[in-house]
């Protein structure tokens, strides 16, 4: 009995699609989500993937990152409703197919047996007759060739990417409103303020390792430390995490703040920054966070944080990288001139460091953008 | 046998007469006359059909078609023999198909 993975959150659905597939004859293995979907792929190695459509992470990122360690799976996207639009889109990011809704076994039927007869070289003892049976046999083997073929490629072009020895200084990434980034056990950690989620990315190839949502706030900025993360979210709140599975909340104070422009930690204090006021703001790390100084900031204040020994400031009107030492914020030590800042297609949204390299978040052309530069300055 | 490959099957979105919604598919073939179309759905002999679908950098849609042939594989999908039926998409067409066998 073929084992398909089947990723959806709902409990209704699960029922739906265990009904369904059994009828199929297939054994299903649920995921609820990406995480627990990669978590366990390697354990169960399914035959195909089925994905619900319209959950988080979008189809999109499972899609990418299924194939990613599978290149060769096909991955079925079930669509909510029939959007032929939409399942074309899919299909060029590489899924196999897209099943319809309602999720009957007479939907999904063709899409399993198709996506498990892609699994295998076709082998026959004897030659194909010679007759119109023989063209229809050619074309569905010429049909699996290609896939295989195709697949081989992605999966080269894949392979090759991730034994590059160098990571690219700048990756597009998979959502597009960057809000904040932070640094954790090799990890790079974005908050995206659309998708509400905080997605850890690989810090050798980018790929998605896990993705936190928060369907309760929109996180704004992200700073961190050995221990905790500091989230700032769209009401007015700093949120202190500690930095075991579930990001557990610890403290949760109001910056009152208009414009919060960063948030980091520097190893003994708590700093945030008002873009819009120009002000930087260094904060007791306890409870209510209180305000222990303010430091004008003279400048287009775009993105803001720090480490143990500077604050740094990404100014979009004189396009630079800004670093302040930390005993005196009022004056800059070094300045970078940066492309990206000067170009206004691209808006920075945040900063990081992670001790050699500074890191900028933003937005261009509807696209999220991850952007590493050398700190040594 | 083809001149030259696209690095897959190209997906397709297929507009249908009558307000139908719309359906989706692969072209395992196509040539300036026509095309050879991978899908679930099922279309009737004869039927008239929009296509859309992107040839290397190419966008093209309301690719006006018709059903020339089906049949039908062991899993459940159908094989297409569709002419397209617009001279002047036609051309459009041979002129990219031109300038992607000549890279």
């Amino acid at each position: 009995m073929p084992t398909v993975q089947i990723i959806s959150s709902s409990e209704k659905d699960k029922n739906i699609l265990q009904g369904a597939f059994a009828d199929l004859g297939a054994e299903t293995i649920f995921s609820l989500d990406l995480n627990d979907a990669l978590a366990i792929f390697e354990r169960v190695r399914p035959r195909a993937v089925f994905i619900a459509d319209g959950e988080d992470p979008p189809s999109e990122i499972k899609i990418r990152e299924i194939l990613r360690i599978a290149p060769f799976m096909p991955v079925v996207v079930m669509l909510k409703r029939r959007d032929a639009a939409r399942a074309v889109a899919l299909m060029k990011l590489g899924a196999f197919d897209c099943a319809q809704a309602p999720w009957t076994p007479e939907e999904l039927r063709p899409l399993l047996k198709k996506a498990l007869k892609l699994s295998g070289t076709a082998l026959a003892v004897a030659p194909p007759p010679p007759d119109a049976a023989r063209k229809a046999v050619l074309a569905a083997g010429a049909l699996a060739a290609g896939l295989f073929i195709f697949a081989l490629g992605y999966g080269l072009s894949q392979y090759r990417k991730a034994e590059a020895a160098r990571p690219p200084d700048e990756v597009e990434l998979p959502y597009s409103h960057p809000a904040g980034v932070a640094f954790a056990d090799g990890e790079v950690l974005v908050a995206d303020w659309y998708t509400q989620s905080l997605y850890r990315h690989s810090g050798t190839d980018y790929k998605i390792n896990g993705v936190t949502s928060f369907p309760d706030l929109t996180p704004v900025g992200l700073g961190h430390s050995a221990d905790n993360l500091w989230l700032a979210t769209a009401d007015g709140v700093i949120e202190r995490r500690s930095r075991d599975r579930r990001l557990t909340r610890t403290a949760s104070a109001k910056h009152g703040m208009s414009s919060l422009t960063g948030v980091c930690f520097d190893g003994l204090y708590v700093w945030t920054a008002d873009g819009k006021k120009g002000v930087f703001q260094k904060r007791m790390n306890n409870d209510d966070m209180r305000v222990l100084g303010e430091y004008p900031y003279r400048g287009e204040l775009a993105a803001f944080t720090c480490d143990r020994d500077f604050l740094w400031a990404a100014d979009s009107k004189s396009g630079e990288i800004i670093k302040f030492p930390l005993d005196n914020p009022e004056r800059s030590a070094a300045a970078m001139p940066v492309a990206e800042l000067s170009d206004r297609t691209f808006r920075a949204t945040a900063l990081g460091t992670d001790g050699s390299h500074v890191w900028l978040t933003g937005e261009r052309g509807g696209k999220g953008l991850l952007i590493k530069k050398n700190a040594r300055f | 046998m083809p001149d030259f490959n696209s690095k897959d099957y190209i997906p397709a979105g297929i507009r249908l007469p009558h307000g139908a919604p719309p359906a989706w598919g692969r072209l395992s073939r196509v040539d300036p006359s026509g095309c050879e179309l991978v899908t679930r759905f099922e279309l009737k002999e004869g039927s008239g059909a929009a296509l859309e679908f992107d040839l290397g950098d190419e966008s093209f849609s309301d690719i006006m078609s018709r059903v020339r042939s089906r049949r039908r594989d062991a899993e459940g999908y159908f094989t297409y023999g569709i002419s397209f039926t617009d001279e002047m998409q036609r051309r459009n067409l041979a002129l990219v198909l031109s300038r992607l066998a000549a890279r």
